[in-house]
């Protein structure tokens, strides 16, 4: 993964955290709370992967395929509870943790295709 | 209508898609995917305002063939919001649904899906708990030690120490021939 590459992430996450936060405030201002709370939900995870980019990238010193592995292990590491999670309260009817749960692992599906994408247009 | 309940009513309408599911229930009885279509969310996110305007008493579930069917309950709106404020508040009851709220919130904090995530290690919320576990046992039987570990391991995997502890905070009796569940009162006037 070269810097050019990187950048692009970077500014994939910027992009996406700045468009969550324009739509929670839009749907906090129109009085759809909850709504606006799975958009807060939806920015904190890009930007827990977004510093997880930054940390693959300075302990990876210059070699890109460092980072990528570095990145693609905690986009399985860090979403595994959140399977768990989800097929429990799945099991349970627990609608209201099922939205939590799905609004967090499809901003990790997200991630991933747009991660996979800069990576093959790279190659 | 009890204050608790017209608060939690209230703090529910508070949300224009949960208001916009009521206007279309209003008309006609529906189902997710078309509330959905028509008030352009996804179908998850009409379930989840759903299920709040069902624990609200906004709005009641119903099978229908292949459908769950979710329709109005007219009776809670037809209470004038005057009726809610007039009603008078009986502080007994008020400091009851207190009581009982907090304990609602330990148990929702501690027990998740019937499994104990960690003991409480304030003895008010442990006590709360344990009154909870111990209602797995049955009043007039007698249990061997193993059996009662094998209830409470169900619930955590230090069954020990929620067996001592039940049995400290008199939830629990025992003697030479094992444990037994005690009633509240027999366990007042023991202590």
């Amino acid at each position: 993964m070269n810097s050019s590459m990187q950048e692009t992430m970077l500014t994939f996450f910027d992009e996406k955290i700045a468009t969550c936060g324009r739509k929670a405030e839009m749907l906090a201002e129109d009085g759809r709370s909850d709504e606006a709370v799975f958009e807060r939900i939806r920015a904190n995870i890009f930007d827990i992967f977004r510093k997880m980019l930054r940390v693959g990238i300075r302990q990876s010193g210059g070699d890109g395929g460092a980072v990528k592995s570095f990145f693609l292990e905690k986009l399985e590491q860090i979403p595994g509870s959140w399977h768990d999670s989800r097929d429990k309260a799945e099991q349970h009817s627990d609608v209201e943790k099922l939205q939590i749960e799905n609004v967090k692992l499809e901003a990790v599906k997200e991630i991933r295709d747009e991660f996979e994408r800069i990576w093959g247009m790279g190659q | 209508m009890t204050e608790a309940q017209a608060v939690g009513l209230f703090k529910c309408l508070a949300d224009k898609s949960r208001l916009q599911i009521l206007k279309s229930l209003a008309a006609e009885d529906m189902y997710v995917e078309l509330l959905a279509e028509r008030l352009g969310l996804t179908a998850p996110t009409i379930s989840f305002h759903l299920k709040k305007l069902t624990d609200a008493g906004a709005v009641v579930a119903y099978k229908s063939q292949y459908y769950m069917m979710y329709s109005l309950r007219r009776e809670v709106f037809m209470t004038s919001i005057l009726d809610i404020i007039m009603e008078e508040s009986d502080e007994a009851a008020l400091q009851a649904e207190r009581e009982a709220q907090y304990r609602r919130k330990v148990l929702d904090a501690f027990i998740e899906y019937g499994k104990l995530k960690s003991i409480p290690s304030q003895r008010k919320k442990e006590r709360i708990i344990l009154e909870e576990l111990v209602k797995a046992f049955e009043f007039g039987r007698m249990y061997s030690e193993r059996e009662v570990n094998l209830i409470l391991a169900d619930y955590h995997d230090d069954f020990c120490t929620l067996r001592r502890d039940m049995a400290a905070e008199q939830l629990l009796a025992r003697n030479k021939e094992g444990y037994w569940r005690v009633r509240q009162h027999e366990g007042k006037e023991n202590g």
